[in-house]
């Protein structure tokens, strides 16, 4: 089996005496594609959120190649290799499409104030070499021609695929990605599915969010549900549809 | 003489100097949405550690030329303006990024009485005035005067607006602050270290800050512990006039201030037969902050606050 990639070791957090996520444990192996589901309110985006540094952990570990990541702020675990995108999209609705871009490569670059004043060849450099990544990654997701209109007017499908780009523009080795196909119909579905095998050919770990579990199924290598808060199942799509612990959950009737 | 046009002229000086400031005040508001009343006495700061270094090098080189003499208080007046913005968000504001929005605000105006007093322990309590060292070129325009100051006092203005507009539209941190004044949570999602975006726009507001009170006290010819508070407060009307959060409205407001300022001054003795004289300029400034705040409360540029998120 390939090597792990993002190592996550008992987490659990609280807000006051609720218990949002309760000693979840998981691990996600290099170039895999692995779907978390759930029924509503099972703490999925929670754990989205313990991941990448938005909520301090009440417990538990996470580690990214090796090396921890809890504790850490936001950019730094961006800067360690991992991007997310939304539920609810949230670009940066009055810059361009390719600003957005743009703004998600700010972790691999540097210049500064002073770079910035004195626009040294180096700087120059770099603002062409963040412009000409940033048309790549938008034609790479399929928005070719829509870099220079504003964010919020691109189309629905669109904003969804421009999340990507942007998270995909901090080179990220996990990308995780919150209900990317959530509002679309079947055949953009069926072309954001293409778009994340081809994702994972060029070499990103997709870690996936989703409530369309045909979606899920038919995409990902392995599969974890929570429920409450708690891992209650983890395997193979076909593994995980038959286990009895997650019928009970999504039909919310008692397991036989 | 035509009062017109010389009016014009003055309000245009003045009101560069208010968009300078201005700039400071909407370019943290953008990212914080906190007022920053501790700007003005940032560049009152500026105009009385350039009027010290002024003072000194007059006393020790008294043979260099004045305008290098004054380019040199300049050139110390910025990056000690910029360290003591950065030192004021790091310590003021940091710890209270989480605090409802009352608390910075409050604390914004005790750094001010803060810095005021220091200022007044440091420079003492009379006016400081600015030695007649820079050339005195006049002109004739329009059946008006304008000084060679007030040129390069507009020209200057303009060309550091035009600089930080530049750096706000096309530079990699200029991307990062309009990206965090959208959203804070999600430019830190995606990477940029915010607490350092934040730091570089007060020291950039700071360093233009400390431009404009060099302007100021070398317009009027002193400086005063005090200055920066009225100028605060105009500079803080050109920004909401302008809509608060908006870096061309802030150069807008600016110069509209300064224009309406000076206009009323050279009117409001004939408005009100002579009941009324320019030493109630002040008002003016005032009075238009109380309609935009009444009829247009986003200002001139601003988006109404529900289409911001």
């Amino acid at each position: 089996m390939a090597a792990q990639l993002l190592r996550v070791v008992g987490v659990s957090k609280r807000f006051g005496g609720l218990s949002a996520l309760d000693d979840v444990s998981l691990s996600v192996a290099q170039g895999e594609i692995y779907g978390l589901i759930g029924p509503n309110g099972a703490g999925k985006t929670t754990l989205f959120n313990c991941l990448t540094g938005l909520y301090s952990l009440s417990a538990g570990e996470i580690h990214l190649g090796g090396a921890a990541i809890h504790g850490h702020k936001p950019h730094q675990i961006v800067a360690a290799g991992f991007a997310r995108t939304f539920q609810n999209i949230r670009l940066f609705a009055n810059m361009t499409v390719l600003e957005n871009v743009m703004v998600g490569r700010h972790a691999r670059t540097r210049a500064g104030v002073l770079g910035a004043v004195l626009r040294c060849a180096r700087t120059r450099g770099e603002e062409r070499a963040i412009h000409d990544r940033s048309r790549e990654l938008l034609d790479y997701v399929g928005l070719k021609h829509k870099g220079r209109g504003l964010a919020c007017h691109l189309s629905y499908g669109d904003q969804r695929r421009l999340e990507i780009a942007r998270a995909l523009a901090t080179d990220p080795q996990l990308l995780a990605l919150d209900e990317p196909v959530a509002g679309m119909n079947p055949s953009e579905r069926r072309e954001m599915g293409a778009l994340f095998l081809k994702l994972r050919e060029g070499g990103v770990t997709l870690l996936l969010i989703e409530h369309d579990v045909k979606l899920v199924m038919g995409l990902c290598d392995r599969v974890a549900v929570l429920d409450y808060g708690r891992k209650i199942a983890e395997g193979t799509p076909e593994n995980v549809r038959q286990d009895p612990a997650v019928i009970a959950a999504y039909l919310g009737s008692e397991a036989p | 003489m035509d009062i017109f046009t010389q009016q014009l002229i003055n309000g245009l000086v003045v009101g560069s100097i208010y968009a300078l400031v201005a700039l400071g005040y909407t370019m943290v508001y953008g990212i914080l949405e906190l007022i920053n009343f501790a700007h003005g006495e940032v560049t009152m700061i500026g105009a009385m550690v350039a009027l010290s270094v002024i003072g000194i090098l007059m006393g020790t080189a008294p043979d260099l030329p004045g305008l290098m003499v004054v380019v040199a208080g300049l050139l110390l007046a910025i990056p000690a303006c910029m360290a003591l913005a950065f030192t004021i968000e790091k310590i003021a504001y940091r710890p209270l990024r989480k605090a409802p929005r009352l608390a910075p605000l409050i604390t914004a105006i005790g750094v001010s009485i803060i810095l005021q007093n220091l200022a007044m322990l440091v420079w003492g309590r009379q006016y400081v005035s600015f030695p007649a060292v820079l050339p005195r070129g006049q002109h004739e325009i329009l059946g008006a005067h304008i000084t060679d100051l007030q040129i390069v006092i507009v020209v200057l203005s303009l060309l550091t607006m035009a600089g930080l507009w530049l750096l706000v539209e096309r530079t990699r941190l200029g991307r990062a602050m309009r990206a965090t004044a959208q959203s804070r949570e999600v430019a830190e999602l995606m990477g940029v270290n915010v607490d350092r975006v934040i730091s570089a726009t007060f020291v950039i507001g700071a360093a233009i800050a400390a431009l404009a009170g060099v302007m100021v006290s070398a317009y009027y010819g002193l400086a005063h512990y005090y200055m920066g508070f009225m100028l605060g407060l105009k500079a803080f009307s050109a920004a909401v006039l302008g809509g608060i959060g908006n870096i061309a409205g802030a150069m807008l407001g600016g110069l509209l201030l300064g224009v309406i300022e000076a206009l009323g001054a050279g009117y409001i003795g004939d408005l009100t037969g002579g009941f009324l004289g320019s030493h109630y300029q002040d008002v003016f400034a005032f009075f238009v902050l109380i309609l935009v705040l009444v009829f247009r409360p986003s200002g001139l540029l601003g988006e109404r606050v529900a289409n911001r998120a």
